[in-house]
């Protein structure tokens, strides 16, 4: 699997969001596969240094999104989650989202050529 | 200043080292000094030798009590059993890395060292002092046998990264009472030390001194 999570306490973004997010962006990369097992939330919040529930939240969120199943004893193991139709619309407006960000981090001197590599790891 | 960290999300489950068979070895070895005592007991000196001075000439005796007789053995279960929890701590409640593979198994080795120390001082008394000085010997050949499996084990282990900068206290105490763990990489590697900031740390260095302590001080006090 290998992969990691990387969290800034000191940014603005609560830090059980950048969990989700980081596990979400892994997930959807194919870089952690259905079935696998994650690390339990005791595991990584002794490895962050950071309060269970903080980890708990993020594995909520994504197992409300249907990427996790959780389960006692067992932990968080990765579903075989069929990505949703979404209407139009809402397609648009995350193809609106990632423009103004592409064009923030173009304005902040960000290389095209990061950005690009960024998209293709993700997608 | 940003208080970056990272994890593997991976799920790796540690279990002590040795499984079963290896853990009871030193329970195993004092189980067997007691069975021996048990069957000797009428055999001891009326008076066990419980001191000796540098020269190795016994200066501090004991009544051949059953107490007395078992206090090296009642010493070692203690330590032992107080290491054995050290190494649960360790398994249960410290950051995942290279290093604690390599300090569970250090652990368990110096639950050997102690379960063979306090059978040969059990020997060393039960013989009137004439074993003190093979069991010296071998002490100290496996004292320093310790020292260097220790060293070998946490050798060439890379250092992980400063645990949570701000939580250092002169960079040798860490206290964080958010973080959950009770034992962290000391910050300037070669082992673990406690968060001080969980109240179970001070639980258990305050075992760690006084059980020791207190039953040295009751076996002295009944050997009167």
């Amino acid at each position: 699997m290998g992969a990691t999570v990387r969290i800034d306490l000191e940014a603005a973004d609560p830090v059980w969001r950048q969990i989700a997010d980081q596990i979400r962006a892994a997930l959807v990369a194919g870089r952690i596969k259905a079935g696998a097992r994650l690390a339990t939330v005791r595991e990584l919040a002794l490895d962050l240094g950071l309060n269970h529930n903080t980890v708990a939240e993020a594995y909520r969120q994504l197992a409300a999104e249907g990427f996790l199943q959780l389960e006692r004893g067992v932990g968080a193991v990765v579903l075989d989650r069929e990505a949703p139709r979404p209407p139009v619309a809402e397609q648009e407006r995350f193809a609106l989202r990632l423009k103004l960000l592409i064009a923030e981090a173009r304005a902040a001197g960000v290389s095209v050529a990061l950005l690009r590599r960024t998209i293709e790891d993700v997608l | 200043m940003s208080d970056i960290r990272q994890a593997s999300l991976e799920h790796e489950p540690v279990r002590l080292p040795g499984g079963f068979g290896l853990q009871a070895g030193p329970f195993a070895i004092l189980a067997i000094g007691a069975l021996w005592l048990h069957r000797h007991f009428d055999e001891l000196p009326a008076r066990l030798p419980v001191h000796w001075n540098w020269r190795g000439v016994a200066d501090g005796f004991a009544r051949r009590t059953p107490l007395a007789a078992a206090m090296p053995l009642i010493l070692g279960f203690a330590i032992a059993s107080m290491t054995l929890a050290m190494q649960f701590g360790l398994r249960r409640s410290s950051p995942r890395g290279a290093m604690r593979g390599p300090s569970l198994r250090v652990l368990l080795g110096a639950e050997y060292l102690i379960a063979l120390l306090c059978c040969g001082i059990l020997a060393a008394s039960a013989t009137s002092g004439r074993l003190l000085r093979p069991v010296l010997v071998l002490a100290f050949a496996a004292i320093l046998v310790m020292l260097v499996a220790t060293f070998v084990a946490l050798k060439g282990i890379p250092r992980p990264p400063v645990r949570n900068p701000a939580a250092w206290r002169g960079g040798l105490f860490y206290v964080d009472r958010e973080d959950p763990a009770l034992f962290v990489p000391k910050k300037y590697g070669g082992g673990y030390t406690f968060n001080y900031g969980r109240p179970l740390a001070w639980v258990i260095l305050f075992a760690f001194l006084i059980v020791p302590l207190a039953i040295a001080i009751f076996a002295a006090v009944n050997a009167r």
